[in-house]
């Protein structure tokens, strides 16, 4: 503490210690958040298939949906951002679980209120349903909403719709 | 900076850093916006350098007071020493 430059470290770390242990007490004021105030999903369904066809071996559906979801039960203080992300499940004689990314989007935690909740119809899908072989016809899949709370401190939360409670459709016998 | 400055420095900085952040961390837990923490801290800081790094005078009210010299073994201290021989 007998020079300025002792000084301004000492002063300059200790802040940042103080910023360290005020992050970490935010965080742990938030556990138990995310369970008790969850996203309502008020409306996931399929609006339009637009196709199903086999391009290289594998099976390929397009199609748009419907999404009404409220969001902001999930956003705290400690919440940067939502990654939230459409899935298609559904089971094929090969694997017994697929899993398809359709659509996402990132909903940060400064964005205005209409930007959390997501309202919108006819959303075409952003990455098409991609089979692994060529297992999709007669297929029945079903959509949920998933999402990511990615915190300003702490780890990243995986959450989502109970499995099964999504809407249901099932893609055609044949080719279209 | 005086011993007593240091240490009075050192406390300023302690009370000040942790009472804007404490302050800052309750208000943002109240409207859930961990900004206010962020800032009031920052300010906490900023007040912080400008009032305990520069040798400010209240930081030098106790000035070390140094032993008066010693005289070496022929009975005349070192200064006296070398005052007489510059003469």
């Amino acid at each position: 503490m007998h020079t300025v430059w002792v000084r301004l470290n000492a002063v300059v770390f200790f802040g940042l210690t103080v910023l360290l242990v005020s992050s970490v007490l935010a965080a742990l004021s938030k556990i138990g958040h995310a369970s008790a105030h969850r996203p309502i999903v008020h409306k996931l369904d399929i609006s339009n298939l637009k196709s199903l066809k086999n391009h290289g071996g594998v099976d390929r559906a397009l199609l748009s949906f419907d999404l009404h979801a409220d969001m902001t039960p999930a956003f705290h203080w400690n919440i940067k951002q939502l990654f939230v992300y459409v899935v298609a499940t559904y089971k094929t004689p090969t694997n017994p679980k697929n899993q398809i990314v359709l659509w996402d989007r990132i909903i940060e935690a400064t964005d205005p209120l209409n930007k959390k909740i997501l309202d919108e119809k006819n959303v075409f899908v952003k990455y098409g349903l991609v089979d692994q072989g060529a297992e999709l016809r007669g297929t029945e899949v079903e959509l949920s909403l998933m999402w990511d709370h990615m915190p300003l401190t702490g780890v990243l939360d995986m959450d989502g719709q109970e499995a099964g409670t999504g809407s249901t459709f099932s893609l055609p016998e044949e080719y279209q | 900076m005086d011993y007593q400055g240091q240490k009075l420095s050192e406390t300023l900085f302690y009370i000040i850093i942790v009472l804007f952040g404490a302050v800052g961390w309750v208000y943002g837990y109240v409207l859930q916006d961990f900004a206010y923490v962020f800032y009031s801290w920052g300010a906490g800081v900023a007040i912080s350098v400008a009032l305990c790094v520069p040798d400010w005078p209240i930081f030098n009210r106790h000035p070390v007071k140094w032993l008066e010299c010693v005289p070496d073994r022929d009975g005349v201290s070192e200064a006296e020493g070398e005052a007489k021989k510059t003469k």
